[in-house]
């Protein structure tokens, strides 16, 4: 992280009880509804925060934090992707929220491809930034490795510590949460090509050029998604496609005004009809 | 301000805006296609750069000239410009046949490209799609109204332009990955995602060249400058006027 990641203040918070969990939600700005979800071992702040600000002039981000994240505590219970999508979509159901927008960063991007699969009428477009990716071969392999080796105390005075220790109610925590996510990564086996291919929601892919994923593998999940067709002739796909150049992983958040501007592009054209 | 300069024996068109270290914006190829495809990038290129818009043979103001064209030809022009106009070294942007030229002068002339743009261009032919080089093709009216506007061989010159760039298409370019080993400034691969040069390609230009950074730009098509110029101006200025960020886990530049 190069600066500090202040998201301004909501004009809403507050923690709502689903599944067992205390989870914590920030409402920021007003207009048509955007939920943001954070990366592994991020936050709210760690994840968004250079962007939220920009996002939140021309709608409302409602933005959550996962079990055992930023402020939600962490419950006897382990990770999975798709127990986090239920417990997100308990929570726009409390919030009274049908219909919304979703931008996942990193693993938070997976949480909304699954929340599409799940309760598709909840999402109206999908935008996944980062890590993006549908099978675990589709990241580098040496990244692979190095995240099967994490130890709970690697990651201690990282940019995600700190926040953690600042925010969390219990900061004790952190080692268990570093364990915990790399569990849930050896568990996370992706999605078959056919689950990819029938996402209804408009899907826009961001990666970082030299992000964890390989371009390659994007560059098939947006086939899949309908995209890399000669608009032309057959119409423009209700998916796209960004590359971010001089860009990794962890810096693709910083990329604020690009990610903005190609975001709000890409969340203010009309639906395209059904077919 | 407009300007005329005799190079290899062509009295080649340019302009010239802003102010600061140079930057040369090379246009895309084709009938009625000329410097004028900038427009919307003008203003934020210029106002941090000398950007100078040669014309290339047969394209804009620029005559035409005896003999088929080959991007090597047109990449020999360009070379002459950068040393006859410029004065030396620069910041050299390209779309469409224009990368392709951008490339061949970073290739054969690596001391006069300080960093390169190939936007929406391929660096070898196999890298259009089908459609993007078809010969003899109907050239659409708007696009022979276009040329007859600058053309200074008249508008029914037209054909013979035609005739000889789906002669240039149908050759070139031919350089391999391992060519671009030898270039050696940074290079910014950018295509949009609906691009008449497919993702693949593109991903494997920008493995192939040593310092390269690969933009997509979304929801855009081969016109990715034009549709989408406020984006794409911020990543085009970040790029020509930024040293690369501090990266924090680094893989492919590890």
């Amino acid at each position: 992280m190069t600066t500090q990641n202040h998201p301004g203040t909501p004009v809403e918070s507050g923690y709502v009880p689903v599944n067992g969990l205390e989870m914590y939600y920030e409402i920021h700005g007003s207009g048509r509804p955007l939920v943001l979800l954070h990366g592994n071992l991020s936050t709210i702040g760690t994840s968004f925060g250079k962007v939220l600000p920009k996002l939140a002039s021309t709608r409302r981000i409602i933005a959550v934090e996962q079990q055992g994240h930023g402020h939600t505590a962490d419950i006897d219970r382990p990770f999975s992707l798709e127990q986090w999508a239920q417990d997100t979509a308990a929570l726009l159901g409390h919030l009274k929220i049908e219909q919304a927008d979703f931008f996942g960063y990193s693993s938070g991007g997976a949480v909304a491809l699954e929340i599409a699969l799940r309760s598709p009428a909840l999402v109206r477009k999908l935008v996944w930034a980062g890590g993006t990716s549908y099978r675990r071969d589709g990241l580098y392999p040496e990244l692979l490795k190095a995240s099967e080796a994490m130890k709970p105390e690697d990651l201690d005075g990282s940019p995600f510590q700190q926040e953690y220790a600042s925010i969390a109610p219990h900061p004790e925590n952190w080692h268990r949460l570093v364990a915990k996510i790399v569990d849930l990564d050896r568990a996370t086996l992706g999605w078959p090509r056919e689950a990819i291919a029938s996402v209804k929601a408009p899907t826009l892919l961001i990666i970082g050029d030299s992000d964890i994923v390989r371009p390659e593998h994007v560059v098939e999940m947006f086939r899949l998604l309908g995209g890399g067709v000669v608009g032309d002739l057959v119409g423009l796909p209700r998916s796209q496609l960004a590359v971010l150049p001089g860009t990794t992983h962890m810096t693709l958040t910083d990329r604020a005004e690009w990610l903005a501007s190609m975001i709000t592009a890409f969340l203010d054209a009309p639906m395209p009809e059904t077919t | 301000m407009a300007n005329y300069v005799e190079l290899n024996g062509i009295r080649t068109w340019y302009d010239e805006q802003g102010t600061g270290e140079p930057l040369i914006l090379l246009h895309p190829g084709g009938v009625g296609v000329d410097s004028r495809a900038f427009e919307p990038n003008l203003p934020a290129l210029a106002a941090h750069f000398h950007v100078f818009l040669p014309e290339r043979r047969g394209h804009g103001h620029t005559p035409d000239a005896d003999g088929p064209y080959s991007y090597e030809l047109m990449a020999e022009d360009t070379i002459h410009f950068l040393e006859q106009v410029v004065g030396g070294p620069a910041r050299v942007l390209g779309i469409s046949d224009g990368a392709v030229v951008a490339l061949l002068v970073a290739h054969k002339r690596p001391d006069l490209v300080q960093r390169l743009i190939c936007a929406a261009g391929p660096f070898h032919r196999s890298g259009w799609v089908a459609s993007a080089i078809e010969p003899g093709l109907e050239t659409p009216e708007f696009l022979i109204i276009s040329y007859g506007e600058v053309s200074p061989d008249g508008k029914e010159h037209y054909r013979v332009v035609q005739k000889k760039l789906d002669q240039m298409h149908a050759l070139g370019p031919t350089l391999t990955k391992d060519d671009l080993k030898s270039i050696g400034c940074r290079t910014l691969v950018m295509v949009s995602d609906d691009d008449e040069v497919p993702l693949e390609h593109a991903v494997d230009f920008y493995r192939a060249v040593p310092d390269g950074e690969l933009a997509v730009i979304p929801g855009t098509s081969h016109g990715l400058l034009v549709e989408k110029p406020d984006l794409c101006n911020k990543i085009l200025v970040d790029f020509l006027t930024l040293d690369p960020i501090a990266t924090f886990a680094p893989i492919r530049r590890a």
